[in-house]
């Protein structure tokens, strides 16, 4: 029961962390490529600006990884 | 080493007469970056007139340009660089204007013939229909008292047209109709066909059948297609032909036209000029000396000041003179990555170039990120091969990265993780859900292992079993990088603003960083470990309280609540660096993923014959497929943590790159200077 319970929990950080990353990364990458159409050498700092919100996600892979090592089988 | 080249401001005085030979003579030392003179600048100057020969030679580049599109000339580099003189004299003789009249006679009958061949495609297709219909071309026109439709429809209008005195022809297979109604129900023919969806099509005058009618266009078709062939070809063969000088009287052209207009860019009176540049100091009193020496005394060159680092100096001498060019001043290997730092900004005179520091700490993480033999090797190989071979800076900077990259993803995957492939050579734990390449080998040969001084050269650390330690492991590099990046950004302000400033803005937040890992320490101690808060650890915890607030103090006092707002910004990019953990467990197991496919199929048996090939396609596949990600998110992941965590901690980029006159000749070449 717990092993189960933690393993949805490590799936749910990763998950809704990953919708929550996409949702940002959607409306910040089609405004940096709008961006880029109109100039290139914005590609740096377009690419800054989108990749900003994968912390969010990376938090989430982070804790997935910790609460799934706890799950004694492993 | 870290700060561009220290600039010096010369200016440059002379008598207008002469000014065709200064400009070439600075073209020739090439080190003097022109400031740009703008009319509104000085009173009784004025922006000077280009050289003679300028409109000639920007006439001639734009008809070369022309020709070149219409040859689809690449640019490319020639084996044998054409002789200046040579150039010269062979666009002095009206070569260009000689190869404009043969390319362009070509081009307009090509033109001719292509705009053939649209109009009979164009006809054919209209006919192509008709061949369904029992009808002649002549029958389709000269009549009187009849309206005719052709066309195409999308099913039998015949129910349509009760009560209507009417003939039609209807081809099911083509949908092509030809309607022939009194004239008087024009009208309603025209309403009834539009309910099928009726679309026009007009038929070309003539006799016979419309199948030989098509059959004449075809040949007629096939005769144009050729000619337009053989002038693609004659094209092909003039551009062969003149390569070498269409490439070298560009290159020349261009050089000549940027060398006469520079005039443009300096101020002028009546009997004078006057030149405001930068030079990198240490090439300041040469470049004085050269300059009077070609010259022949004729100039005045001044040395006028020695630009500082601090953002204040200059102010007094105008806004043209505030920014001095950048021109980086770094080591080969930081070279290599200057174009990682130009994707974001160009660095500023006054700050330092993060390319060196990226050098030595974006492959570091790669290869954390990466941490396995098998693809180390091949990002080296193929990292090393692209180095050598390219001459794209994009791709030589990339390559550089995946070379060291794969270094130091060779040292860890090595001596940290003993992995190869997703798989250790020897399991460190019993307990551990991988399979080793030991076991694998020996399933081959029995009893394989492998020998102890080898394994003894590694750790043989578990990724997925030492979470903990690794998670660590990159949150203390994520500290001492951050900590790094606000050291050079105390450095940065120090110099700009002087000391106080730089207290105030960095010092604070260096402050904020050490309070907040020595509480964030203390606090997990306490809460997970279950350390008493007492002694030593309550001295670390109450150590981190007081910087964290000194420093939120001085930050607040220069930068307002902003401030206090960045500094859960810091603990956010601290925990950023887990980044290098996760990427590393994640496309480690993606690895182990396939090798486990892979390995049931091939060792165990599953499948039989049919089973080892499924299975060896899976572990090639599944390999190119991490090796891909790989690139993707360490790479990415990587260059992130140096763009947003540490670079914003100090650069703020938007500096103007250093581009001096000089003539740069590929596909050319002069043994005489510009000017003796």
């Amino acid at each position: 029961m717990d092993v189960g319970l933690i393993a949805i929990g490590a799936g749910l950080a990763v998950g809704l962390t990953g919708i929550a990353t996409g949702m940002s990364q959607r409306d910040i990458g089609a405004a940096a490529v709008g961006a880029m159409i109109e100039d290139e050498s914005l590609f740096g700092k377009g690419l800054i600006l989108t990749v900003i919100p994968e912390t969010i996600v990376i938090f989430g892979l982070v804790l997935g990884i910790l609460l799934f090592t706890t799950i004694p089988a492993l | 080493m870290l700060l561009p080249e220290s600039m010096s401001r010369v200016l440059i005085v002379g008598n207008r007469a002469r000014m065709e030979e200064a400009v070439k003579a600075i073209y020739d030392i090439g080190e003097a970056h022109l400031i740009d003179y703008s009319d509104d600048d000085d009173q009784g100057f004025s922006i000077g007139k280009s050289l003679p020969g300028a409109a000639t030679a920007s006439d001639r580049l734009v008809k070369l340009r022309a020709i070149e599109k219409e040859l689809a000339v690449k640019e490319t580099r020639l084996a044998n660089p054409i002789e200046k003189k040579e150039i010269r004299q062979l666009i002095e003789s009206s070569g260009i204007e000689e190869l404009e009249r043969e390319v362009f006679t070509i081009v307009d009958s090509r033109n001719k013939v292509m705009e053939s061949i649209a109009n009979l495609e164009a006809t054919r297709s209209a006919l192509a229909p008709l061949t369904g219909l029992p009808l002649s071309l002549e029958d389709y026109h000269g009549y009187d008292s009849l309206a005719v439709f052709v066309g195409k429809v999308r099913s039998d209008p015949s129910p349509s047209l009760n009560g209507l005195e009417y003939e039609l022809f209807h081809s099911p297979e083509t949908g092509a109709v030809a309607l022939f109604v009194a004239k008087d129900g024009k009208e309603e023919a025209s309403q009834a066909l539009s309910r099928h969806s009726f679309e026009d099509l007009s038929v070309p005058a003539g006799t016979g059948s419309v199948t030989a009618a098509i059959e004449d266009i075809d040949e007629q078709l096939s005769q144009l297609r050729s000619e337009s062939e053989a002038k693609e070809e004659k094209m092909e063969s003039i551009k062969d032909k003149h390569l070498s000088f269409l490439l070298a009287s560009e290159e020349e052209l261009s050089i000549e036209t940027s060398v006469a207009s520079t005039p443009l860019r300096v101020a002028t009176s009546e009997h004078s000029f006057v030149m405001d540049a930068w030079v990198p100091t240490d090439k300041a009193d040469s470049f004085q000396r050269t300059l009077e020496e070609k010259t022949d005394g004729t100039l005045h060159v001044d040395i006028l000041e020695t630009r500082g680092r601090d953002l204040h100096d200059g102010h007094e001498f105008g806004k043209r003179f505030e920014n001095p060019p950048s021109k980086s001043n770094n080591g080969p290997l930081g070279r290599a990555y200057e174009f990682f730092v130009k994707l974001v900004s160009t660095p500023r005179y006054q700050e330092s170039d993060p390319s060196t520091m990226i050098a030595f700490t974006w492959p570091l993480f790669f290869g954390l990120m990466v941490a396995d033999i098998g693809y180390a090797i091949i990002f080296i190989i193929a990292g090393w091969y692209l180095m050598k071979r390219t001459e794209n800076v994009a791709l030589k900077s990339m390559s550089t990265q995946a070379f060291f990259g794969g270094i130091w993803a060779f040292i860890f995957g090595m001596f940290l993780f003993g992995e190869l492939f997703g798989m250790h050579f020897v399991n460190a734990h019993p307990s551990d859900i991988t399979t080793d390449w030991q076991t694998i080998i020996g399933y081959v040969f029995a009893g394989f292992a492998f020998p102890d001084a080898f394994m003894s050269l590694t750790i043989n650390m578990g990724k997925f079993y030492d979470v903990t330690t690794f998670l660590k492991l990159a949150v203390y590099l994520g500290i001492a990088h951050l900590f790094f990046a606000f050291l050079v950004g105390f450095l940065n302000v120090k110099r700009q603003h002087g000391p106080k400033m730089a207290v105030y803005e960095k010092a604070s937040f260096i402050g904020i960083l050490v309070g907040i890992v020595l509480v964030a320490y203390a606090v997990t101690d306490y809460l997970l470990a279950g350390s008493a808060l007492e002694g030593s650890l309550l001295a670390l915890l109450a150590i981190g309280l007081v910087l964290t607030l000194v420093g939120g103090a001085l930050a607040y006092k220069v930068e307002g609540i902003a401030a206090i707002l960045e500094m859960p910004g810091v603990f956010g990019n601290i925990m950023s660096y887990t980044r290098l953990t996760a990427v590393a467990l994640s496309k480690a197991g993606i690895a182990l993923a396939f090798n486990y496919m892979a390995i049931f199929l091939i060792y165990l048996g599953i499948g039989g014959a049919i089973g080892i090939i499924f299975g060896a396609v899976v572990f090639l596949i599944g390999h190119i497929l991490v090796f891909m990600l790989c690139i993707l998110s360490a790479g990415l992941q990587g260059i992130r943590l140096h763009y947003v965590e540490m670079m914003s901690k100090f650069y703020k980029g938007g500096g103007v790159a250093y581009a001096p006159l000089s003539i740069n000749r590929l596909n050319t070449k002069s043994i005489e200077r510009e000017v003796n």
